[in-house]
């Protein structure tokens, strides 16, 4: 349960410098991958720039596409292991090993995929339909797969011909496109999966500009420019990712150029906001789908996985107390003081870049309505709350200026630290008043709602929210139609503003930066992948 | 733990039978020593009137000036990341870096200084199980004790507090062990034993008066090492809970800022370092008091 | 000498023993079912807790439960972490050669500036190199190694980009890359163990100036330099060994805080997030371990130490 959940729920502004501890707990789940060399010898090099070193925030799991639960595990994928779909640079689903966006029939129960024709695996091997359905059965069988949740409504898959592959699902379901635009969309070569077994991850085999070639240590992993590869010529001869778990090391290593690229978390806020104005560098920022806010125990009272339960504390009792606490808020205070503006303050889960965002409302700060709203509902003031936050600086300076912020309003807000996997628990098991905590964010807008409202869901800390929320949301799985699902989304984030469950205080964003030698060499998605020249997305 | 090492129990004997009443009139013609007096006197007053002395609250958040640098009006060294004042929050900080440091020591002095006593004056089976205590202590650094209490009873100042304490027992022990074997070989001690004088006046009376010196000296010298672990401990996040200003924590919170403002770590860290630096230095002129040779 | 070697053995092994009961008892006092506390997980069913608690045979009595334990970690099976769900054997193994080099780094560079500035500073007592290196001393004694790691990175990574700030490479796959990475924690934290060194050098020094035997052999026309180097070798191996018998406990709490700093994962990180993952049996692998180190250490210093002192072989014998 614990490494779903931590995987479910990443806080990307929990990259922290002191206490790095979600980074060490994520990076030690996969250190099953051994330290032996790839076996395969055809992928050797034909690429014309040198080496491009990266630095991740954190390990990887193993790099098995069916079992990885890391952020950090899909930018080694988006350069060794192409999916079916992408995501491009407008947060858009593309077709990358399909030649198209699925057709949906049936009443959005069959999906059919055509393939690109004259795609090798890095092995040499062909892809082809049978391919495709092996990687997707073992998604949906390996008793250790990740990908089974997110593909429970597959009921089967077939392969039509040589380049066709149709999947066929027990309810509609659209966000399927999105969730095969991720790591269940990708595709492994057949020949390694016979040869590997479980164990896969150890010499993972697939199509990209560039194949594995070792992993040294939990810590490092190198690519080599594949020779297999449709696309084009790589342009680096060989990829290695390395692990920096501390911000400040990560930026004075890129400023020595012991490294080239700072992935997304490597960077401390205040150091990215320093090498934007750096002339040697390039820092990008981009909006991400992700989020960030407080959690608030209305009905978890006794855990996830139990009915939904009153909680104990004055916000569960009170609509109006938990808005009160949401007008407190000085969102771009906090994105200026906390984050050195990188974020976007914002009031819903959907990001700004989707297609299915309506702008919400976002009232804020109010002092004076917020303490209108605390002597109406006659509760005797001060509130005492305890907010839990992720240890690290970060987080508990967000929770100290949080609580700064509700004092005047009658909220004294004490905050408590609490390890990210022991805090993520914790939360699940609906021990914790409030909460200030992330979400990485998906690009379709499903998996960023519907789990954290629905009880029973490990990532749902606040409880069981009413119908007026969760039934715009079920009503939006059964329909394609883009515009029928904003408006839908529409309806279920004013319900949400309403019942008060997440107050939401920014939409996150990922921060990119690497040497200006390098331009050119790195196309950066807001999903916040990064995809090394010859890219499959656009 | 002391990083200190105990001075040879011979000459401190020597020493201790000499010494007089004035002691302290000699450490006062030692300069380093009074320097070390004088840095211990103003972080001791810092602490005890720090709500006096502090412009602001130390907890007091001021978003409008976040990061304000040294110097700057109404904050002379500037405020930290959420705009509270580091001045203040300097000030208010000595109090668990004193805290911390006396009572761990004085822990280890109270337990460690009796233990010590009887083992060095009975011997035998009291000196054994004693020996063997210090032992098992010693296999524990510090850095183990208090993630063992944390990991136990969750990170807090007292545990961080009894875990130096614990560790700076077998300093105490030894000291007050060697003195007792010495002392007791005194004449006045072997007469009062012969006589028939109780165990407990011997002790009480005769053996520990006599071991004041070398003990004190070990608290000196003791409270320093402590003041780090403790800064130690607070900067892995072991001791205080936020906001409680304290300088490990401080220096914890200034590593996110340590290139666009380095002198939110460099204040807090030049505060532990002086503090340490003015025990031991009055640590040395008490030692060199009484044990001249070395000097 | 055997027999006082032999009575150190049997006190090293006895406190081992107590020491690694503590480390087990350690455990079930954490508040709440051992079961919870074991794997980490609050939120169990019955079933579950029933289930932990026939894997670790929380039922039968506690002696039982120690001896399987222990047995357990002798056969090198630590177990695995309930947060992690990795062998915890691996986890060290990957950490450990980290924390060891730089211990040795740092004790390497501690003895190097330690050993001869205490000799100096005996040698020039009250002369101007006595009073600097004491003052040196008392400053690396008084600095707060973690503070002192930071001001070095801002002073060589970040104004002069001499230094990289750190990430650890393997010395097997570039020696020279992973010197440049470890040449500042080493540093940050030798500089601490030189300081305790000097100054207990200088001691031993100046007694053994003072004893009559030098006295005679200076008395007899022998050059200084000669009955300085011929004491001084002596005495530093018996400082030395005293002096990390002593330290090791504070050195290793050193290294745990140094490795934070410059980012080092090994086995200080790794404890630091076990603790707050609470993840007590990597928590419990890791206290076994140290403390194992410390007495097997402490009892090779003693060894060495009643080699090189024959004072001690007398007494320890006469005891």
């Amino acid at each position: 349960m614990s490494a779903l959940m931590v995987s479910a729920r990443r806080k990307l502004a929990s990259r922290i410098l002191i206490a790095s501890t979600a980074v060490a707990a994520l990076s030690l789940l996969g250190s099953a991958c051994s330290s032996a060399s790839a076996p395969n010898s055809s992928a050797t090099s034909k690429a014309t720039g040198g080496t491009l070193t990266v630095a991740f925030p954190n390990a990887v799991d193993a790099l098995d596409p069916t079992t990885d639960t890391t952020f950090v595990g899909r930018i080694v994928f988006a350069n060794m292991c192409l999916g079916l779909y992408g995501i491009n640079t407008q947060e858009q689903v593309s077709p990358v090993l399909a030649t198209s966006m699925p057709t949906v029939t049936d009443g959005g129960l069959l999906y059919t995929i055509h393939l690109r024709s004259g795609v090798k695996f890095n092995d040499g091997t062909a892809l082809n339909a049978q391919a495709v359905k092996t990687s997707l059965d073992r998604d949906l069988t390996l008793s250790t797969s990740a990908r089974a949740v997110e593909l429970s409504a597959v009921k089967t898959v077939t392969v039509v011909n040589s380049s066709t592959v149709q999947i066929h699902l027990k309810q509609p379901y659209s966000p399927l496109t999105t969730i095969l635009a991720d790591r269940s969309g990708i595709v492994m070569s057949p020949t390694a999966l016979k040869q590997e077994g479980s164990k896969f991850g150890e010499h993972p085999v697939c199509v990209g500009p560039y194949a594995f070639q070792s992993r040294p240590s939990l810590n490092q992993i190198n690519l080599v420019a594949s020779k297999d590869y449709y696309g084009g010529t790589p342009k680096y001869s060989k990829i290695v990712f390395t692990v920096i778990t501390d911000p400040s090391t990560c930026y004075t290593d890129l400023l020595s150029g012991a490294i080239n690229v700072a992935a997304p978390g490597c960077l401390a806020p205040n150091d990215y906001k320093l090498l934007t104005k750096n002339s040697s560098f390039v820092a990008k920022s981009l909006v991400s789908p992700g989020y960030e806010g407080i959690d608030i125990n209305v009905s978890n009272g006794a855990g996830y996985s139990k009915p939904a339960t009153p909680a104990s504390n004055p916000l569960a009792k009170s609509a109006a107390l938990r808005e009160a606490l949401s007008l407190t808020l000085n969102r771009s205070t906090i994105n200026k003081v906390v984050f050195a503006g990188v974020n976007q303050p914002g009031c819903g889960p959907i990001s700004p870049l989707s297609a299915y965002y309506t702008a919400p409302s976002c009232a804020g700060p109010d002092i004076a309505k917020a303490k209108q709203l605390v002597a109406a509902s006659h509760v005797s003031t001060p509130i005492n709350l305890t907010l839990m936050v992720p240890t690290g600086s970060i987080n508990v300076e967000q929770g100290e200026l949080i609580a700064a912020e509700a004092k005047p309003a009658g909220f004294n807000i004490s905050v408590q630290p609490t390890e990210f996997t022991t805090a993520l628990t914790d939360a699940a098991a609906g021990k914790f008043q409030l909460f200030d905590i992330g979400w990485s964010g998906r690009v379709d807008p499903d998996q960023d709602t519907t789990a954290f409202y629905t009880q029973g869901n490990p990532d749902d800390y606040t409880g069981e929210a009413p119908s007026s929320v969760l039934s715009p949301l079920a009503k939006a799985d059964q329909t394609t139609n883009v515009a029928q699902r904003k408006t839908l989304y529409a309806q279920a984030v004013t319900a949400m503003q309403q019942w008060g469950g997440i107050i939401y205080i920014f939409s996150t964003t990922n921060q990119l930066a690497y040497q200006k030698s390098d331009t050119g060499g790195v196309t950066f998605t807001p999903d916040g992948l990064l995809h090394f020249t010859p890219s499959a997305v656009g | 733990m002391s990083l200190t090492i105990a001075p040879d129990p011979a000459a401190m004997l020597e020493v201790a039978a000499r010494s007089d009443r004035h002691w302290w009139r000699r450490l006062l013609r030692r300069p380093p020593a009074v320097i070390g007096l004088v840095g211990v006197a103003v972080v001791a007053i810092a602490a005890i009137f720090a709500p006096l002395l502090s412009p602001y609250s130390p907890v007091a958040v001021d978003p409008a000036h976040f990061l304000a640098p040294v110097f700057s009006p109404g904050h002379l060294l500037g405020t930290d990341e959420l705009g509270r004042d580091v001045l203040s929050r300097l000030i208010y900080g000595a109090q668990p870096t004193l805290e911390v440091g006396v009572v761990a020591t004085g822990l280890a002095l109270v337990v460690g200084v009796p233990f010590g006593l009887v083992s060095g004056y009975y011997r035998g089976a009291a000196d054994m199980i004693a020996m063997r205590i210090t032992d098992v202590v010693l296999a524990f650094p510090y850095f183990l004790l208090a993630v063992g209490f944390a990991a136990i009873f969750g990170p807090s100042l007292p545990n961080v507090v009894v875990a130096l304490g614990i560790a700076s027992l077998p300093g105490f022990v030894r000291i007050a062990r060697a003195e007792a074997m010495a002392l007791r070989e005194q004449d006045y001690v072997q007469a009062a034993i012969v006589t028939g004088v109780r165990d407990r006046v011997i002790l009480f009376r005769h053996l520990l008066p006599n071991m004041i010196g070398p003990v004190l000296v070990q608290a000196t010298l003791t409270i320093p090492g402590a003041i780090l672990g403790a800064a130690l401990l607070s900067f892995l996040g072991l001791g205080e809970r936020p906001p409680t200003a304290s300088w490990g924590t401080m220096l914890a919170d200034a590593q996110q800022h340590l290139f666009d403002d380095p002198w939110l770590a460099i204040m807090p860290g030049l505060a532990i370092f002086l503090t340490t630096l003015c025990f031991n230095l009055l640590g040395d002129g008490l030692r060199d008091l009484f044990d001249p040779a070395m000097s | 000498m055997t027999v006082y070697v032999v009575r150190r053995l049997g006190v090293s092994v006895f406190t081992l023993v107590v020491a690694s009961m503590l480390v087990f008892l350690g455990v079930r006092a954490v508040p709440g079912n051992p079961a919870i506390a074991l794997t980490g997980n609050a939120d169990l069913s019955p079933g579950a807790i029933a289930a932990i608690e026939r894997q670790y045979g929380l039922n039968e009595p506690l002696p039982v439960q120690y001896i399987d334990w222990l047995r357990q970690i002798v056969t090198g099976h630590l177990g695995s972490s309930p947060v992690t769900g990795l062998s915890i054997t691996s986890e060290l193994a990957g950490a450990f050669p980290i924390t060891l080099e730089l211990t040795i780094l740092a004790m390497l560079i501690g003895i190097v500036l330690g050993v001869p500035a205490g000799i100096i500073a005996a040698v020039r007592r009250g002369k101007a190199a006595d009073y600097a290196g004491s003052a040196v001393a008392l400053f690396g004694l008084s600095i707060p190694s973690f503070w002192f790691g930071i001001l070095l990175i801002l002073i060589f990574a970040v104004k002069l980009h001499v230094l990289p700030a750190s990430s650890y490479v393997s010395f097997l796959t570039s020696p020279a890359s992973n010197l440049s990475h470890m040449i500042m924690p080493a540093f940050v934290l030798g500089t601490g163990v030189a300081a305790v060194l000097m100054r207990q050098m200088r001691s031993a020094m100046l007694e053994a100036l003072r004893a009559d035997y030098v006295r005679t052999a200076r008395a007899k026309g022998l050059p200084e330099l000669r009955v300085v180097l011929k004491h001084a070798l002596r005495n530093s191996l018996v400082t030395v060994a005293t002096v990390i018998g002593l330290q090791i406990g504070v050195l290793l709490s050193g290294v745990a805080v140094t490795e934070d700093v410059f980012g080092l994962s090994g086995v200080g990180n790794l404890t630091i997030n076990a603790v707050f993952q609470r993840d007590y049996p990597t928590i419990q692998a890791v206290a076994l371990i140290t403390a194992a180190a410390v007495i097997v250490i402490n009892f090779a210093m003693d060894f060495l130490y009643a080699y090189l002192s024959p004072r001690v072989r007398v007494e320890g014998d006469a005891q």
